[in-house]
């Protein structure tokens, strides 16, 4: 056990604005593997995904003086990664939304029917596969947590939008498992 | 919510740890390009703050010389060779500014017009004088409270007429940066100057941290107007 695990979030802060290189690694470590994981879901390529983690924590490190501690330190370098993946993505015009024609599903009961494997790997693959627009929504909103009225403000569209997109991705995803 | 989005939210951990992350190899690059913070040094002063500090310094004689030659009458000489006459100064402040400041002066120290009409309020506080009041580390100086609150306000609109929470911030990476540049400097500056008796100091470095942002952000705002520009002929093309 290293000297900075058991240390509390506001140490760790205090420590690394001090230049304390093992308090900056050890909150390098602690959050990475998270948010390259939010990111690569995101952009759905690894190598992109590598180069905006490192970004990420650039910023984190040069902006880690503004953080107040309103909000948790993992909140707070989240959004910052949740913001460099969609301006990648804005940036490569990727986050077009295609228009949802498909047979929606009436319920989720009816969703539940359907045989699908209960294996998280394959989920995980198959999150990778799905459009850029209506995976970008269904991270955003199951896996990251946000409201879908939040995700309509992030990516420009509306409300509806947001949620007509996210039905679209748990049916390809659906699909994608059966 | 579906069984597929329970079973999804139950194994969110195991979500994050479905590849390998590069961690060491990220960590190397990150330390290789950039370092990330040091402790701040013992002296307090680097080369960044000393060179606005000597800029601050520039300003603050200058606004002290003006000063001290704003008597109740000046004695003005004409240029044809007359007695001197005596000219009250209200009828002769502006031409008198434009002859003494110095060229380089007057093109590159003008403030922003959105500042135009804080700045000279502002400066005239931070000097003290005006009112005959000094300010203290108790009784800190109104630009703190008020005219830091308009530039504020001044800087928030600018951020929201370009949108900066939405920008393309790869398209303006070298003027964000300055931004980022900026904040790092001022946050210095606060922190070494927040108390004691240097607080007229931290004002003007103030004021002019606010100008420049100001002037940075229009600065971005008239790239994205020349891009939108361009884009739109070349539709039109």
């Amino acid at each position: 056990m290293t000297a900075t695990e058991n240390i509390t979030e506001q140490d760790l802060v205090q420590q690394s604005l001090a230049g304390q290189e093992e308090a900056q690694r050890a909150l390098y470590g602690r959050y990475v593997g998270a948010m390259f994981h939010t990111v690569l879901r995101l952009v759905s390529n690894r190598q992109d995904a590598e180069d905006l983690t490192q970004e990420v924590f650039v910023k984190v490190f040069q902006r880690l003086d503004s953080f107040r501690g309103e909000s948790a330190l993992g909140a707070w370098i989240k959004r910052i990664a949740v913001n460099a993946a969609l301006n990648h993505l804005r940036t490569a015009d990727r986050l077009r939304m295609v228009a949802y024609e498909g047979q929606q599903p009436a319920t989720d009961e009816a969703v539940d029917e359907e045989d699908w494997a209960h294996d998280i790997r394959r989920i995980h693959e198959t999150i990778k596969t799905l459009p850029d627009g209506c995976r970008t929504v269904f991270c955003l909103h199951l896996l990251e947590g946000y409201r879908h009225q939040d995700v309509a403000q992030m990516l420009g569209i509306t409300e509806s939008t947001s949620k007509t997109q996210y039905m679209r991705a748990k049916r390809l995803l659906r699909e994608g498992m059966g | 919510m579906s069984d597929l989005e329970k079973y999804i939210l139950e194994q969110r951990d195991e979500l994050d740890r479905m590849e390998a992350v590069p961690e060491e190899a990220m960590w190397q690059r990150i330390r290789a390009n950039h370092a990330p913070p040091q402790a701040p040094k013992k002296a307090g002063f680097n080369w960044k703050w000393l060179s606005i500090a000597a800029i601050v310094l520039v300003l603050a004689g200058w606004g002290l010389w003006l000063f001290n030659k704003g008597e109740p009458t000046v004695t003005v000489p004409l240029q044809t060779p007359t007695p001197k006459v005596q000219v009250p100064i209200a009828e002769q402040p502006k031409q008198r500014d434009e002859e003494q400041a110095p060229v380089a002066e007057q093109q590159n120290e003008t403030p922003p017009p959105a500042v135009a009409e804080a700045l000279p309020k502002a400066k005239k506080r931070s000097t003290g004088k005006a009112n005959g009041q000094q300010p203290t580390a108790k009784n800190p100086p109104p630009v703190v409270s008020e005219d830091e609150q308009r530039l504020q306000q001044l800087v928030a609109q600018k951020q929201r007429e370009i949108g900066l929470d939405t920008l393309d911030r790869a398209a303006y990476a070298d003027l964000l940066r300055e931004l980022d540049e900026l904040e790092i400097t001022v946050q210095e500056a606060r922190r070494d100057l927040g108390s004691g008796p240097q607080q007229e100091r931290l004002m003007e470095t103030l004021i002019r941290y606010y100008e420049l942002k100001i002037r940075i952000l229009e600065q971005i705002n008239y790239e994205i107007n020349k891009k939108e520009y361009h884009e739109a002929l070349e539709k039109r093309i």
